[in-house]
């Protein structure tokens, strides 16, 4: 086998309770790398019925490390999870650091494939090379802080890695994650729903191996000069390790597409006091970093007796803005509780963001509730609701659908800011058409991590784009996407993007797998990734009407700040999307097409 | 008019945010760093001009899209000055 993989996958059957361990396929390692590009093609080899229920027992979840996990390349942490999600039927591929992945490769796999269900609640303990089935009844309603801390003390061993699921996952919420290291979560498309399912509450990894490098020689200095271009870019040298993802806050707000109110403002008055900066003076204990991590992005932060991390941009965002609450404690508080309970937290404030403006537009009433308002600004229903929603407990059991379903059932589903029924993050898609783009085409609904917009359009990294430009938005949004289906499947983390190019990932696969990849042949295998996700949801009965925007930013001009009376003009961005794909009007990709991709 | 100033930069100028008149973004350039001297001044630009990522911002618009450092300024003007920054 080449380096990188460790050449095993194990593959357990809940129902018959069987465990296998297959050889990896070597082809399809070149082909589509690791992580989410390799899960997904053997997802669907082995799930070929593509309208099948998420939670349906001959559904697959599968865990899925990248040939540069586990090895000393920078930020190398990734583990992906892949199944059909069960928040939007759609391929979902849920990506978290921390060092669950490592471990599973130095327990001696790449990958976990995982079918059937189980007759009551299982985990899945792995340790160098052996895997069984144990009970996990005593675990089964534990959250996963109690759960990750019962499994350390009964395995006598606190270096084993779990990734487990908490309430939410059990509950079938239709956002639950999967959460690892306590606080690391793969938190979209609804996979901690789909564990649940299979009555799986966790995976407990411990192993002492190595990953193999196919050119140790070489892959010194290659390290050698990756660590120095993250060391000396300022991003990744210092905005990200000084104050974090939140370091965001100012910066989207300032130039006007910090969705206020779920997504009715695109600026926030308080945005300066609830930022990463204030975050640094007020709250930050220390910084904590993931496996192989120069970069130390995470936050350990102190609030009464609560040990929390972050909130990462994302979460800050959707519990404070989208909400209009300016109460940075209950903010902390509620991103614990999601952690803890194991939700997704943008899909988390999302939901209730639309559950406030149907209650403040009068959809909602009063005796519906359970004694909790939901009038924007109320931070009483920020902390409760997770609890709430996690045990789909009485309002809670409504909110745990999904914003999508939520305001589909009062009649209004466009307040739900959501594409292909996810919600959309932190950043107005008014103000940056690109990452309008990226949102109504991102293969696993809306996420602003398929292919980053921002960076260009914003930040102006790796340059700057006129972020209100649809000239040329198709071919820039399509390379980003590809090159992000490499990263994603490379097992090293997106952050590092900040600080090198298709160049430098060519470099460390090369090195570490032996594969002698070019640029164009990587990137060609991203492309193919993405292509192959396509071709998932189309099977699935996704189709053109569903590469769109909530209407709010397609017909609503934005009332407020620098891009006041902007919308999205995405019939234009489309129709040069799918041309720069060779796709077809009706955005499937073309014979010609799949046939240079392999697919 | 007001200059806010953010992340990174914080530490260097102590305030959030601080009243300097200039006519010009190139002159409250000049006037910032002479005021914060080196360390500053190494914050938003290497050896090529500005950094890469390095936002400025009249209004909340990105002074490259006005008249760059010679976009004007007034009293009542908000400038922004961000060192390179990300996250996601």
């Amino acid at each position: 086998m080449l380096g990188g993989y460790i050449g095993k996958i194990l593959r357990v059957n809940l129902s018959s309770e069987k465990i296998n361990i297959e050889n990896l396929n070597e082809e399809y390692a070149r082909k589509y790398i690791g992580g989410r590009g390799l899960a997904t093609r053997y997802y669907m080899d082995i799930v070929k019925d593509a309208n099948i229920d998420p939670l349906d027992e001959k559904n697959a979840l599968i865990f899925a490390t990248g040939p540069l996990t586990g090895t000393p390349a920078p930020s190398a942490s990734r583990y992906m999870v892949v199944t059909k999600g069960f928040l939007n039927n759609a391929i979902a591929g849920s990506n978290s650091g921390g060092f669950f992945g490592p471990e599973l490769k130095f327990a001696g796999f790449d990958m976990i494939i995982l079918e059937g269900k189980a007759k009551s609640p299982k985990y899945l303990y792995i340790k160098d090379g052996k895997a069984e089935l144990r009970d996990a009844s005593h675990l089964w309603g534990k959250d996963t802080h109690e759960t990750t801390d019962m499994l350390h003390k009964e395995l006598g061993d606190d270096k084993v890695e779990v990734a487990c699921i908490g309430p939410a996952g059990e509950n079938l919420v239709r956002f639950a994650a999967v959460i690892n290291d306590k606080h690391r979560a793969a938190g979209r498309t609804g996979v901690g729903a789909v564990m649940g399912s299979k009555k799986l509450k966790a995976i407990a990894v411990r192993g002492t191996g190595k990953v193999p490098i196919a050119n140790k020689a070489e892959f010194t200095n290659v390290l050698k000069d990756k660590l120095k271009k993250i060391k000396e870019n300022s991003v990744t040298a210092q905005g990200l390790p000084s104050y974090g993802t939140a370091v965001l806050v100012n910066i989207i707000n300032s130039q006007g597409l910090y969705p206020t109110r779920n997504f009715q403002f695109g600026q926030w008055e308080h945005a300066n006091d609830l930022s990463g900066e204030s975050m640094a003076d007020k709250y930050l204990i220390k910084n904590k970093a993931c496996f192989a991590c120069p970069i130390a992005c995470g936050r350990v932060t102190k609030l009464d007796d609560l040990d929390s991390e972050g909130p990462e941009y994302e979460s800050l965002w959707t519990m404070s803005a989208d909400l209009d609450i300016p109460d940075f404690e209950s903010v902390i508080e509620a991103n614990y509780y999601c952690d803890k309970y194991g939700l997704d937290t943008i899909s988390f404030g999302g939901t209730l963001a639309a559950a406030m403006e149907l209650y403040e537009k009068g959809y909602i009433k009063d005796n519906e509730l359970d004694g909790i308002k939901l009038n924007f600004g109320n931070a009483e229903a920020l902390v409760k609701m997770p609890e709430m929603i996690a045990y789909r407990k009485g309002f809670g059991n409504k909110l745990a659908e999904g914003s999508y379903r939520f305001a589909s059932s009062y009649g209004h589903p466009e307040f739900s800011m959501s594409v292909k029924k996810q919600e959309l993050p932190a950043y107005d898609p008014r103000g940056a058409y690109g990452h309008a783009l990226e949102y109504a085409t991102s293969n696993r609904g809306g996420c602003h991590v398929r292919g980053y917009m921002i960076s260009p359009e914003i930040l102006g990294i790796p340059e700057k784009l006129d972020p209100l430009k649809v000239e040329g938005k198709g071919a820039y949004t399509k390379m980003f996407q590809d090159l992000t289906a490499v990263i994603d499947s490379s097992g090293v983390c997106l952050f590092t993007s900040f600080a090198l190019g298709a160049d430098d990932y060519r470099d460390m696969l090369n090195v570490v797998t032996g594969f002698n990849y070019t640029t164009e042949e990587m990137m060609l295998a991203g492309e193919r990734i993405w292509n192959m996700e396509r071709l998932y949801n189309l099977n699935a009965g996704f189709t053109k009407a569903d590469d769109t925007l909530p209407p709010r930013m397609l017909k609503e001009p934005m009332p407020d700040g620098p891009v006041k009376g902007s919308v999205v003009p995405l019939d234009t961005l489309i129709r040069d999307y799918y041309a720069a794909r060779g796709w077809d009007q009706d955005g499937k990709p073309t014979k010609e097409k799949l046939k240079s991709l392999g697919l | 008019m007001i200059v806010k100033y953010f992340a990174t930069l914080r530490k260097i100028t102590g305030v959030q945010e601080e009243n300097i008149q200039a006519k010009n973004i190139r002159e409250l350039l000049e006037i910032i760093i002479k005021k914060y001297g080196k360390e500053f001044q190494n914050s938003l630009y290497d050896s090529n001009g500005f950094k890469k990522g390095v936002i400025i911002l009249k209004n909340g618009k990105n002074i490259i899209y006005l008249n760059d450092l010679e976009t004007e300024l007034s009293s009542d003007d908000i400038v922004s000055i961000f060192p390179p920054v990300a996250g996601g």
